[in-house]
């Protein structure tokens, strides 16, 4: 295995669509074994013919319904576009396989989607065995939800990460919860924005007891859509752009560590971050996300 | 009966009452946080979610739901399919004019439910603050547009 092979490794995308021709993305965008395109239920999961993912928001199969949903396929890009291809950018894990649960259209989503959004994957890797790692969750609002809370509480018994979003408020999330940031779950790590430098984002929200580590949310670059199917790619900023970095290093880190719990990953993530002087005190760790430190082989 | 039967009966049954008491004053709580999310945070109209306790029948659900003239939208987590011990979670359609405050406040002590709470709408917005476009074609990256800063005065940051 080299550094970059994550290819055992699945991720979820519980946002916006993805783009999955994407020159940098194809290829890294999972295909159902289990549930052709025939019209029927094969696997029995409740979603006919879900061969990339299913679209919650429009309940059918279509997780790609054009350049709507650039803020999807950024942060895919982000977690795992190709690397080494000689084009456009590479993910934090450059063969990870992404699968899309939209829940997000051009009016955002509900928080009923969403969790069954984090179900679809508790199921995947329960019935298919598929090693779903963690799911990517750049998305907020909505309020606190039981439903979803235990929707999490479930990925969590099946060691799956719910790696989200503090939010773009400029928030002490200590203060003023904002979810699903803000849930308390044992698997759920809260993710800030820092620039190149290391500043804290005047805009990102943080917590010392909320918040559990800095990323890169400032001016990243990574792929979206374009009209008439072209592949692009974009500069956005956002705690959104920092959490799939992290969700990208879970990847990595659970390529390179077969076996690890989801308690495991969190774990290294967390205390492989570095000291940064404008997150002591308003996150949990102090610390920006260090992939090598925390994920490499 | 003997004397320690009797003292496991009593037993039984006080801690049944306790635990009643308790489950109701959970239920109650998270119905006001609920009421609270609902002065909050924008939620879809007319819907709400209900979680079942576990095993409870076709026909006290229906009970619980004709105290609202609520109709099933559809069943979002089934019994069945959760590793959890709760029961159904149902997403339920309250009838026109019924607000949701006002059903989570009627079914806020009802035994067989663990909460009743409001849809959220969730979004992402990043803040898009380069907006570098460029176009991937065979194997290089082309600028197609320039970087056009957007005044964070209009747009301001929101949750992405």
């Amino acid at each position: 295995m080299n550094r970059a092979d994550c290819s055992s490794v699945y991720v979820g995308i519980i946002d916006e669509g993805i783009m999955y021709s994407h020159s940098d993305l194809a290829g890294n965008v999972w295909t159902n074994p289990h549930d052709p395109v025939d019209g029927i239920d094969n696997d029995g999961n409740g979603y006919i013919d879900d061969i990339r993912g299913w679209d919650f928001a429009g309940n059918d199969n279509s997780v790609y319904d054009g350049t709507g949903d650039d803020h999807g396929t950024h942060v895919s890009g982000t977690v795992a576009a190709k690397g080494g291809n000689g084009i456009g950018v590479a993910g934090v894990c450059w063969t990870a396989q992404l699968i899309s649960a939209k829940f997000l259209g051009a009016n955002g989503g509900t928080t009923a989607n969403a969790i069954k959004a984090v179900d679809y994957f508790t199921d995947l890797k329960t019935r298919h065995g598929l090693n779903v790692v963690a799911t990517n969750n750049s998305w907020g609002g909505g309020g606190y939800s039981s439903g979803l809370f235990d929707a999490i509480q479930r990925a969590n018994t099946n060691n799956i990460l719910f790696i989200a979003a503090a939010g773009n408020s400029g928030l002490n999330l200590d203060v003023s919860p904002s979810y699903p940031a803000s849930y308390t779950n044992s698997n759920l790590i809260a993710v800030a924005a820092i620039d190149s430098k290391g500043n804290l984002a005047s805009w990102s929200n943080y917590g010392s007891t909320s918040v559990d580590l800095g990323a890169p949310g400032v001016g990243i670059l990574s792929t979206i859509p374009r009209k008439n199917n072209q592949s692009a790619y974009g500069s956005y900023s956002g705690t959104s752009m920092a959490t799939p970095h992290v969700t990208g290093a879970a990847a990595l880190y659970a390529a390179a560590h077969p076996g690890s719990s989801a308690a495991d990953i969190k774990k290294a993530l967390l205390s492989g971050g570095v000291q940064t002087g404008s997150l002591t005190g308003k996150t949990v760790t102090g610390r920006r996300l260090n992939i090598c430190s925390s994920s490499c082989p | 009966m003997t004397s320690r039967v009797r003292l496991v009966l009593v037993t039984l049954a006080l801690s049944g009452g306790l635990l009643s008491h308790a489950a109701a004053a959970n239920a109650q709580g998270r119905s006001d946080e609920a009421l609270s999310a609902l002065s909050r945070t924008p939620h879809v109209p007319n819907q709400v979610l209900v979680q079942f306790r576990s095993a409870v029948a076709e026909e006290p659900k229906e009970s619980v739901r004709s105290q609202l003239e609520a109709q099933v939208e559809e069943v979002v987590v089934p019994q069945e399919r959760r590793s959890d011990l709760k029961g159904d979670l149902e997403l339920w359609n309250l009838p026109p004019g019924l607000e949701i405050a006002r059903a989570v406040r009627d079914l806020r002590k009802t035994p067989l439910l663990n909460s009743l709470s409001p849809i959220g709408f969730t979004n992402t917005r990043p803040l898009r603050t380069i907006p570098i476009i460029a176009v991937a074609r065979s194997g290089e990256c082309t600028a197609t547009a320039p970087a056009r800063p957007i005044n964070l005065a209009v747009r301001p940051p929101k949750r992405g």
